[in-house]
């Protein structure tokens, strides 16, 4: 998921003083957010949840910007895998912690609220829906590979770093994953 | 992305190179299949609808957009409130100079006055002054605490 142009931004905004860096970020922040709640949604499966998950992932990335270091070399973490890996440990905390496990992992109707746009809306429409389901049917870990695999382009490093395994733990999540969706989609009658 | 360092296991089906070509991130390409993966599929139907059915699926993944729709001014509304957010945890997390100063300043006198009690005061009067600053200690981080509440929310309510 490599968005050169997003980590040519950061550096600048690391290189910057303080308070011109804090503002800079908020910069980043307001580009990347639809890619951040896109990435939410999927993983919670809810909407309420997504925007709590952007809050808090945006609230620890203001105050840890500081200690974050960005890509030089084979060294640092991309901007995006950065939020995305405390977005993941953020709903993982608010699973834990919240009395509203129980539904955290409710699909939302309407296709996770993310809005349509297409022509195609009808089948556009049944295909988002049951997508979301189906995602929503995954184990919590195969999803975020499975999300982030497919939505954000992220290589199998990446996902390690984002949810804190190992590759090849990443790999045989994703194989899960995907036969699962399909399992999950045939069940829909989808495909 | 070709699967390199595995070959296809010969005489079974590639399930597993099929998944991972399917699955690529810029989406499946018939090149991208090792050559051994592509021979085996054109001799067997069931590896193809294997196949077929993963590109299917992979398709309707695509149907969810990998950004959310929504607007600029929630985005912004959003970020806002998240600085103000992260302001607030600063501002509790971090005691100003002059708080630390104060309590620094006030133990010193506090050990000052019973330096100087206990050259003045006879043994029971500086016995007597030390029982009652016991009793009076816990008023005193009461005080101490209420006042430095009131401190941070005051500073928290600026951000
Ligand atoms: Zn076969």
């Amino acid at each position: 998921m490599p968005d050169h142009e997003l980590e040519s931004l950061v550096i600048a905004a690391k290189a910057v003083d303080r308070a011109a860096s804090t503002s800079a970020l908020e910069a980043l922040l307001t580009r990347v957010y639809p890619r951040l709640l896109g990435y939410a949604l999927k993983l919670t499966c809810n909407r309420c949840l997504a925007e709590e998950v952007c809050q808090e992932t945006m609230v620890r990335a203001i105050t840890g910007w500081r200690r974050y270091r960005p890509v030089r070399g084979r060294a640092g973490v991309s901007f995006q895998a950065w939020l995305f890996r405390i977005a993941t440990n953020v709903y993982r905390d608010i699973r834990r912690k919240s009395a509203r496990t129980a539904s955290a992992g409710r699909p939302a109707p309407g296709g996770g609220g993310l809005a349509a746009s297409a022509e195609d809306e009808a089948i556009h429409s049944i295909e988002r829906e049951a997508m979301m389901e189906a995602l929503a049917a995954l184990p919590e870990e195969q999803r975020a590979v499975l999300v982030l695999r497919t939505y954000h382009d992220c290589s199998y490093r990446e996902i390690s770093e984002i949810v804190g395994c190992p590759e090849g733990t990443v790999k045989s999540r994703l194989h899960y994953a995907v036969l699962a969706l399909r399992e999950e989609l045939r069940r829909r009658g989808v495909l | 992305m070709r699967t390199r360092g595995r070959q296809p296991t010969q005489g079974r089906h590639p399930r597993v190179d099929l998944l991972e070509a399917a699955w690529m991130p810029a989406g499946f390409h018939l090149d991208s299949v090792p050559a051994e993966v592509r021979d085996h599929l054109e001799g067997c139907p069931e590896c193809r609808a294997f196949l077929d059915e993963l590109v299917a699926t992979r398709r309707l993944a695509g149907a969810l957009p990998a950004e959310a729709e929504v607007s600029l001014l929630e985005v912004q509304a959003a970020v806002r409130r998240a600085v103000a957010a992260a302001g607030r945890q600063a501002a509790v997390a971090q005691p100003n100079w002059r708080e630390r100063l104060g309590f620094v300043l006030m133990a010193g006198a506090m050990l000052g006055a019973q330096a100087l009690l206990l050259e003045l005061l006879e043994p029971a009067g500086f016995m007597a002054f030390q029982v009652a600053l016991n009793w009076l200690a816990p008023f005193l981080f009461y005080i101490i605490f209420r006042l430095d509440n009131r401190v941070t929310d005051k500073r928290a309510g600026e951000t």
